[in-house]
């Protein structure tokens, strides 16, 4: 999987957080993205549409046998090829074989997270394919050796000046800092590239069982080109990437395209379901689709989180995460990032490796207010946290912290016996007031030092509630009394 | 299909099902005659297709669309003449125009009214008898070759300005796509208002061709620090006219 670092999520963000060029960056697609879906969901679509949706997906996931089934069997109709891949390593061979049989030198790639996430380029280019980005952010961040930090706007951590050295020593053209500029420069090398490619490889959004067709969306055009002009398309899909119909299609594009960029429909939406035809002029002579598993069975088999199968990937989540505001998708160190990816990460691999991302999430709840399909990411991060501390067989995972279950449990028997609980705020009255800071719990002890190196936890008060009800509860008690 | 097999059954199995679901239920998820409903709403009068018009007009503008109108085909035919004349060509050489092979299109009579200009009129077609993939190469040539793109459409969207194109022989997927300038021709009768109006008609059709697309507007990009470009991969420029009469 695709990692750029070998530093953990908490010392990458801890940079991230003093980055303020990053900062603004991230800010600017936030106000525009997201507060542009936020705006459509209240002004264009009912809540009903995304309960509609939802259930929709819902019911896609609870069939998704029957309904990857009719998905393969129509394509293959057509003259398309289908691979069910378990495991990324098969998924991978399976490009790689093809790639082979028809001497691909060159592939092109239209935005395809998938890809990123089983590892296909660096095969490719072991046995000697070039492979080259064509969406026009993924194209600038190849160039620059980065991985994406965003899943609709990968280079937004980029700025102009950056972009123009960058193609003025890669693309050999004289410096300039003009987006048009620089986006001609980049359309005209990667238009040798599309045109001169034998394979094309994309990923999918959303496919359509019912019409037998995977579907694209892109507003550059670079996913036609990758899937009209090389003689092989290839397309990787997640399993869970499917509808069922055509009007469910129809639903979900609408809260996808929305939610990744607020726009009603973006320039080109593709339906691909085969080779060239008999009698068409074009298109490809062989079309591949893969449907991948790498881990998604046991996110289906566990009621806890199948929902989140239900995910568009339109990147909504991260136009509103004050989390990835304040640190940027590569502190995230993986394929998927933001609040989606602190969920989907961990789950591909493995609970206890990303123990940090699933704690790092602030669970205000704006990722589940803006998602399209409402997909409970923080109750889903309560779940992972809620293994980390007590771990769990059915995914591996080892308690991490012992102090904290330790706490935790305390905390727990503390709460369950009055007495206990009295004497235990009592007690944290007295060894707080060292600590206490500007009115906030600055730096804590014991199991408390981790958790306020980098938030601030509030005192325990002066006066709780309880004993504030008991001494005001019985004046007012009294008072009553005395009139 | 073992391996196929093993993937499916594993997915019954993690979902607690023994056997396959109901596939009536589920790939008729629509209420009933709620197809019908759509079907019948799209097939409105003059007026209220003028009236979609009025509202392709507005939203085409923000995705730097140009919607024209015409009359009739001749009107159309003597303007795309025009707009190919003036247009200049991106990559330098000829300037060549590649068309969908579609009565519509025919219609205009834009090798009659280019005959006297350098301005080569190409249908993307087989020749009778030509070898497919030998006639392939040659369309694809063209298609690098062209400035200009001409395309019909099977459907517009007036609320979000998105065409649709299905392939087939005639039809092909590089004719909207490789030419610097996209121009698209959709009679008034292919207006529907919005997206599910023409998905409806997508459904209503049965089978599906191998590829379909809605193109609304011309290629664009916001990568570099968000500041929208025109002409990333696709044609920089896009008119779309719709004839009236
Ligand atoms: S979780 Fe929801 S908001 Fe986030 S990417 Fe997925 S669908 Fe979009």
């Amino acid at each position: 999987m695709q990692q750029n670092s070998d530093k953990t999520y908490s010392e990458l963000s801890r940079d991230a957080i003093g980055d303020e060029d990053l900062h603004a960056a991230i800010r600017m697609v936030q106000n525009g993205m997201g507060k542009g879906a936020q705006a459509m969901w209240r002004d264009e679509i009912t809540p009903e549409h995304r309960r509609l949706a939802k259930e929709a997906r819902l019911r896609t996931l609870n069939n998704l046998d029957a309904v990857l089934a009719t998905l393969a069997e129509k394509i293959r109709a057509r003259g398309g090829h289908v691979y069910f891949a378990a495991t990324a390593e098969d998924a991978r061979n399976y490009c790689l074989e093809v790639a082979r049989k028809n001497n691909v030198r060159l592939a092109v790639k239209g935005k395809s997270m998938t890809s990123a996430e089983i590892g296909m380029d660096p095969l490719l280019e072991e046995n000697g394919v070039e492979v080259v980005e064509t969406d026009l952010g993924e194209y600038i961040i190849q160039l620059a050796g980065e991985a994406p930090s965003h899943i609709i706007a990968p280079c937004i951590h980029m700025n102009r000046k950056r972009i123009g050295k960058l193609f003025q020593e890669k693309l050999g053209i004289p410096y300039s800092e003009d987006p048009p500029t620089l986006t001609r420069a980049a359309r005209k090398a990667l238009r040798e590239k599309l045109l001169g490619a034998d394979m094309g490889i994309s990923g999918c959004n959303i496919a359509c069982a019912e019409t037998g067709h995977v579907c694209l969306v892109s507003n550059e055009g670079n996913i036609r080109m990758c899937t009209t002009m090389p003689k092989v398309h290839v397309a990787l899909m997640g399993m869970e990437r499917v509808t069922a119909t055509l009007a469910e299609h129809d639903m979900l594009l609408r809260l996808l395209t929305r939610g990744a960029s607020a726009q009603k429909v973006s320039t080109y939406v593709s339906f691909m379901g085969g080779p060239r035809q008999p009698g068409e002029t074009d298109g490809p002579e062989e079309f591949h689709l893969v449907i991948i598993d790498n881990g998604r069975m046991k996110m289906l088999a566990d009621p806890r989180f199948r929902e989140v199968l239900s995910c568009i990937r339109c990147g909504g989540c991260l136009n509103i995460c004050p989390v990835y505001g304040r640190i940027g998708g590569h502190a995230y160190n993986g394929t998927y990032c933001g609040p989606i990816g602190a969920v989907l990460m961990p789950l591909l691999e493995g609970v206890n490796k990303h123990a940090d991302l699933c704690r790092g999430e602030s669970l205000c709840g704006a990722c589940k207010d803006i998602c399209p399909v409402h997909n409970d990411l923080p109750r889903m991060l309560s779940e992972l946290r809620y293994m980390l501390a007590y771990g769990d067989e059915k995914w591996g995972v080892e308690p991490v912290d012992g102090a904290e279950a330790c706490a935790f449990k305390a905390w727990g028997a503390a709460m369950s016996s009055r007495t206990a609980y009295d004497l235990l705020v009592k007690a944290g009255r007295i060894v707080q007031v060292p600590f206490v800071k500007n009115g906030v719990l600055g730096k804590g002890v014991g199991p408390l030092a981790k958790w306020t190196a980098s938030r601030d936890f509030p005192p325990i008060a002066k006066k709780t509630f309880a004993e504030r009800w008991k001494t005001d509860h019985a004046k007012r008690l009294n008072g009553a009394d005395n009139e | 299909m073992n391996n196929e097999q093993q993937f499916l059954d594993r997915i019954r199995k993690v979902l607690g099902r023994d056997q396959a679901p109901d596939e009536a239920t589920l790939f008729s998820s629509r209420p009933e005659g709620e197809l019908e409903e759509l079907l019948k709403r799209a097939d409105r009068d003059r007026a209220g297709r003028l009236e979609l018009l009025e509202e392709l007009r507005q939203s085409a503008v923000p995705l730097n669309l140009n919607v024209h109108t015409a009359e009739n085909l001749e009107e159309a035919g003597r303007r795309i003449a025009n707009l190919a004349l003036v247009s200049e060509t991106e990559w330098g050489g000829d300037k060549h125009i590649l068309m969908h092979d579609d009565p519509v299109l025919h219609g205009l009579k834009l090798p009659e009214l280019l005959a006297g200009d350098p301005v080569a009129v190409d249908v993307a077609a087989f020749e009778p008898g030509e070898d497919e993939l030998a006639g392939k190469q040659r369309l694809r040539g063209i298609a690098e070759r062209a400035y200009i793109g001409l395309t019909g459409a099977d459907w517009c969207a007036a609320d979000c300005a998105a065409i649709a194109l299905l392939t087939g022989p005639g039809h092909g997927r590089a004719v909207s796509l490789v030419p610097s300038i996209l121009i698209s021709v959709v009679t008034l009768d292919r207006m529907v208002a919005d997206l599910s109006e023409g998905y409806a008609q997508l459904e209503a059709r049965g089978e599906l061709p191998a590829s379909v697309s809605f193109i609304s507007g011309p290629s664009k990009t916001a990568d570099i620090e968000g500041q929208l470009v025109h002409g990333a991969h696709g044609p920089r420029e896009m008119h779309l006219f719709v004839i009236t009469g």
